[in-house]
């Protein structure tokens, strides 16, 4: 079989310039299962229906499972014009299926970086979170941690006792950045490390 | 390589496929309705008489009908399934397992780790779930390194795509 890299010279090294965030979205990007499911399922209980409901009314015992004598009543006594703004509803709906379709929506799992081209690694979200909360409470003088990953930072919310100093801040601060370093995850963004205090 | 690494896509091409007849029947029924299509009366009725007298004078039509509808449903039951995840779970490896915990001995509390091998020996899926203390960054620099590159020359191809899902429990 011919490859691309045979037919284009120089494909090779495009598919090499691919990067890690590239490569581990397009395998970690979320399938849209539910909707897909959902769809698919609706579909097949309605064709299959419909389809026997046909069928049995040619051989003249019809199944009467699904009212297809008042839908085709209706359509023949509807008019294009008494359906216009309901087309408008139908025209929206197709337009946010489209709009799933192409959309590459927010990837359930973290990527990580990489050496090999042909591994991708990703961290749960709850995971990547209780592993940052994990290191931010080992640091001195943090009684308990939140962490909440949002689309541009990482928010670390310490909270802490009575004293507690910027030094601190800055300990959990380079805590949390070395981990996140360590793991290599592809996640944009600065890390954001607040102080609360226990009462207040 | 591309054409193994990468998400399922199925369900996107049924979402696109439905949203765009969806679109098209909507914008077609409202331009019919407010009359901005020529020669079309928007007085008309969904299904004309007409068109019920012949379906009638040939129930051929109706058989090819039901016909059509019965493919296509299989057709979406096909995609119903592989949406649920037929065929793209993959099989257990033991081997690959076995080498995995191996590979982590040195971690604790190791849990739900497992090997799969999707398809035909298409791609390795590998999970994993360690506990929050673990180093994580150790475990991820082991696996990218050392483990999975192991798994895939003992399991299969070493061209293989592996993914890795990995998780921090409490």
């Amino acid at each position: 079989m011919t490859t691309i890299q045979q037919l284009i010279p120089g494909a090779t090294a495009l598919t090499q310039q691919e990067t890690p965030l590239r490569r581990s979205t397009r395998v970690l990007k979320p399938a849209r299962t539910l909707a897909g499911a959902t769809l698919a399922l609706t579909l097949t209980a309605g064709l299959a229906l419909t389809a026997a409901e046909v069928v049995t009314a040619l051989m003249g015992r019809p199944l009467r499972w699904i009212p297809l004598d008042a839908a085709l009543d209706y359509a023949g006594h509807t008019t294009w014009w008494e359906l216009s703004f309901a087309g408008l509803v139908v025209a929206l709906l197709g337009l946010g299926m489209i709009a799933m379709a192409v959309i590459p929506g927010r990837m359930r799992l973290v990527p990580v970086e990489t050496t090999d081209p042909l591994i991708v690694i990703g961290i749960t979200r709850s995971g990547l979170r209780r592993t940052l909360r994990a290191v931010a409470q080992q640091v001195d003088g943090v009684g308990r941690a939140k962490v909440r990953l949002r689309r541009r930072a990482i928010e670390v919310t310490v909270i802490t006792g009575g004293e507690s100093s910027g030094s601190m801040l800055r300990e959990v601060g380079t805590a949390v950045g070395d981990r996140l370093a360590g793991l290599g995850a592809i996640c944009a963004g600065e890390v954001v490390v607040r102080l609360r205090r226990k009462g207040i | 390589m591309g054409a193994r690494m990468r998400q399922y896509g199925g369900n996107r091409v049924g979402l696109a496929i439905m949203g765009v007849f969806l679109l098209g029947l909507g914008v077609y029924a409202y331009l019919r309705g407010q009359d901005r299509l020529p020669g079309l009366n928007p007085r008309g009725k969904i299904l004309p008489g007409a068109m019920a007298e012949s379906a009638v004078a040939h129930p051929w039509a109706l058989w090819l009908l039901a016909l059509v509808m019965v493919t296509v449903a299989l057709v979406t039951l096909r995609w119903l399934l592989l949406s649920l995840g037929w065929g793209r779970r993959g099989s257990r490896t033991g081997t690959g397992t076995a080498m995995l915990t191996v590979g982590l001995k040195d971690v604790d509390g190791l849990s739900r780790a497992g090997v799969r091998v999707v398809g035909d020996v298409d791609r390795l899926r590998i999970g994993l779930t360690c506990p929050a203390a673990t180093d994580v960054g150790m475990v991820v620099g082991k696996l990218d390194r050392e483990i999975v590159g192991r798994i895939r020359r003992e399991v299969c191809d070493n061209d293989l795509g592996s993914v890795v899902r990995l998780h921090v429990k409490k």
